[in-house]
């Protein structure tokens, strides 16, 4: 068997299965992500513009690098490696273990170079605001640039390497240092630091690249690996499950025992059943995350921008992602014997879906709403905030099944 | 006596061009613990999907304690408990709260849900794994909390697929202990199952199915006697050859 053309056909086979649901995502989500776009340009253009215009003092010039680090090292710690590993390898190619570089090459290869694409595509979008702020010349980004991109060169072989580790606790220790000392380097370089700090954040690369070599490993950690890819495939449903209802999805769930007490609120009932079960399916999926995560990014940018109509946009926006993001629940539990083996009627669990859907979306959109007290007028805020729950009703109805 | 299960003239499978199961009659008593043996692909597992309600016959229909699916279905499916040959549980709750969902599905009050979790916990040996989620439970494990949730509903009827699979030899020994308490409490269970000799020693009757047919039913003796073989001898004797007989 040849491992390299293996894994080929597993990307072949794994992108023609998800390229038609890109036509729900452009046909459901094409105008917002293109509105989204126009605003994200929008906000860098007057930053910008900002950095051009003010005085020396301003204290735009300190947040700035460490805004641009914070984003490039999360750029430079993301190193992806889809591998397509399956439970049946366990069986049919970990005899084969010793020759998987060659299956591993295609993944190495293709990661390494959207990684690093992902890397300069954020240090392009910076440089007009070095140039602006004044933090050095054209010659001395380009050093910074080659310096960053070969970091990254160094922590995406690092990053493979950590897949390796035997132990969990070996793999956070690397990453929480890799995170300080990634943030430490970035602003240093972003901010036009020269000299002792450079030279010192060159000695902790050094250094983590030898101790790489430290950690017990095994050739090819196989269950981490399964474990990587179950949820790098659990990610990408997330995000077409918010414009189409997917087939056979596959949800990771966490306990997230801090959630219990609100779960206790709900009453030992027969016709509460589901709802019971509703909640804590939404509570512990990923999609509870995702829509935390929703909510926080509407309450910073609303902070951000804090104008009346901008506040009301970003509202709109986000109470719309909030809404397709819990639309996620009508597509839990599709196996047919789960249904045929419950004692209730099929009406009951449909009506406590929506009525745990639109519950939550209707606190989210209220919580999104306390800002916009603080942007816009209270007339305003108090209109838009009543839009943003009649948007949950409008939601949590029914919707269409993924043909694909 | 009503039967809590009763099948008539049933023909069923997945294409009407190609029926599985052909002229199925069967029934199932209160108190009683009926055998349902054959060997694979004979129609055992689509026999229970269509006592379930999975699939729907072609011709023939399905009772449960009088209920048809059709016309009386929350009456049909509040009925019966099935415990599938592969556990199929909710990967966000752990064991606890499958026992709890299944207890407020059935109607069960409260404080007996509680007083039967406990004591089933106890008898499957699952107690410290009360709080752990589905998700990371062992086979065997996730086939005791499907037990565990079928018996905790006691309903008038258990569908059983292949509950010894995956079962330590103690676990085992709770299921049988179990389902012998549930059959002197007036339920009815069918229960297939590839070991015969466990089943010979629990069950009252036995259906023996062969390519989608009944090819005898009863007592331990009426089996014998429909194999043709002489008083005395075993049911996994007269299995093989009710079986292998109309192979060659």
């Amino acid at each position: 068997m040849k491992l390299e053309g293996l894994w080929q056909k597993r990307r072949e086979t794994y992108l023609r299965r998800v390229m038609p649901y890109w036509r729900y995502v452009m046909s459901s989500g094409g105008v917002a992500m293109g509105f989204a776009v126009i605003l994200a340009i929008q906000g860098y253009a007057s930053l910008l513009n900002r950095a051009r215009t003010a005085d020396v003092g301003d204290p735009l010039f300190a947040w700035l690098p460490l805004g641009a680090a914070v984003i490039l090292a999360a750029v430079m710690l993301w190193n992806r490696a889809r591998t397509y590993i399956m439970q049946a390898d366990l069986v049919f190619l970990l005899r084969m273990e010793s020759g998987m570089k060659d299956y591993f090459r295609g993944a190495w290869r293709s990661g390494l170079s959207v990684s690093l694409a992902a890397a300069a595509a954020v240090l392009a979008l910076y440089w007009p605001l070095y140039g602006a702020a004044d933090y050095g010349s054209a010659g001395q980004y380009a050093a910074v640039c080659a310096a960053l991109l070969a970091l990254k060169a160094l922590l995406y072989y690092g990053a493979w390497r950590e897949r390796q580790f035997r132990y969990r606790s070996d793999r956070a220790l690397f990453t929480s240092v890799k995170w300080m000392a990634a943030l430490a380097t970035a602003y240093a370089l972003l901010g036009g630091v020269e000299g002792f700090a450079v030279v010192w954040s060159g000695a902790i690369w050094l250094a983590y690249a030898l101790a790489l070599r430290v950690p017990t490993s095994y050739r090819v950690h196989w269950e981490h690996l399964l474990e990587e890819e179950r949820r790098t495939a659990a990610l990408h449903e997330a995000w077409f499950c918010l414009f189409i209802d997917l087939p056979g999805r596959t949800e990771t769930y966490k306990p997230r025992s801090y959630l219990n007490g609100w779960l206790k609120l709900i009453r030992y009932r027969k016709d509460n059943a589901y709802v019971y079960l509703y909640w804590r399916t939404l509570l512990r999926s990923s999609m509870f995350m995702i829509a935390l995560r929703i909510v926080i990014l509407e309450l910073l940018m609303v902070w951000v921008f804090p104008y009346p109509w901008a506040a009301v946009f970003i509202y709109i926006l986000f109470c719309w992602m909030l809404a397709l993001q819990l639309r996620g629940l009508q597509s839990v539990w599709t196996e047919p014997l789960l249904a045929a083996m419950s004692p209730l009627p099929a009406a009951l669990r449909s009506r406590s879906q929506r009525k745990v859907q639109r519950a939550a979306n209707v606190i989210g959109a209220l919580v999104m709403g306390i800002p916009l007290l603080f942007a816009a007028t209270p007339l305003l805020a108090a209109v838009f905030a009543a839009l943003g729950i009649a948007s949950a009703l409008l939601f949590s109805r029914p919707r269409r099944t993924a043909s694909a | 006596m009503q039967p809590v299960l009763n099948i008539r003239d049933m023909v069923g499978g997945y294409s009407r061009k190609r029926p599985v199961l052909q002229q199925i009659n069967v029934k199932v008593y209160p108190g009683e613990l009926v055998g349902l043996i054959g060997l694979n692909g004979a129609g055992k597992s689509t026999l229970m999907k269509h006592v379930i309600g999975l699939l729907q016959p072609h011709e023939g229909d399905v009772e449960v304690c009088g209920h048809r699916l059709t016309t009386d279905t929350e009456a049909y499916r509040s009925s019966f408990a099935f415990v599938p040959e592969s556990p199929v549980l909710y990967d966000e709750l752990s064991v606890w709260e499958h026992l709890e969902w299944t207890a407020m599905a059935y109607g069960v009050e409260k404080r007996e849900f509680e007083s039967r979790a406990e004591r089933l916990l106890d008898r499957f040996r699952m107690s410290k794994e009360r709080a752990k989620f589905a998700g990371h439970l062992s086979k065997g494990m996730r086939q005791k909390v499907m037990l565990m949730s079928a018996f905790m509903a006691k309903p008038p009827l258990y569908i059983v697929d292949e509950p010894f699979l995956g079962l330590d030899p103690l676990a085992i020994q709770a299921l049988l202990e179990q389902m012998r308490e549930e059959k002197l409490a007036g339920s009815g269970l069918i229960v297939s199952s590839h070991m015969l000799s466990m089943l010979e020693t629990y069950c009252d009757r036995y259906l023996v199915l062969h390519d989608g047919v009944v090819v005898a039913q009863g007592t331990a003796e009426d089996i014998i006697a429909a194999a043709g073989l002489p008083n005395g001898r075993r049911v996994e004797e007269a299995f093989f050859t009710l079986v292998g007989g109309r192979g060659e």
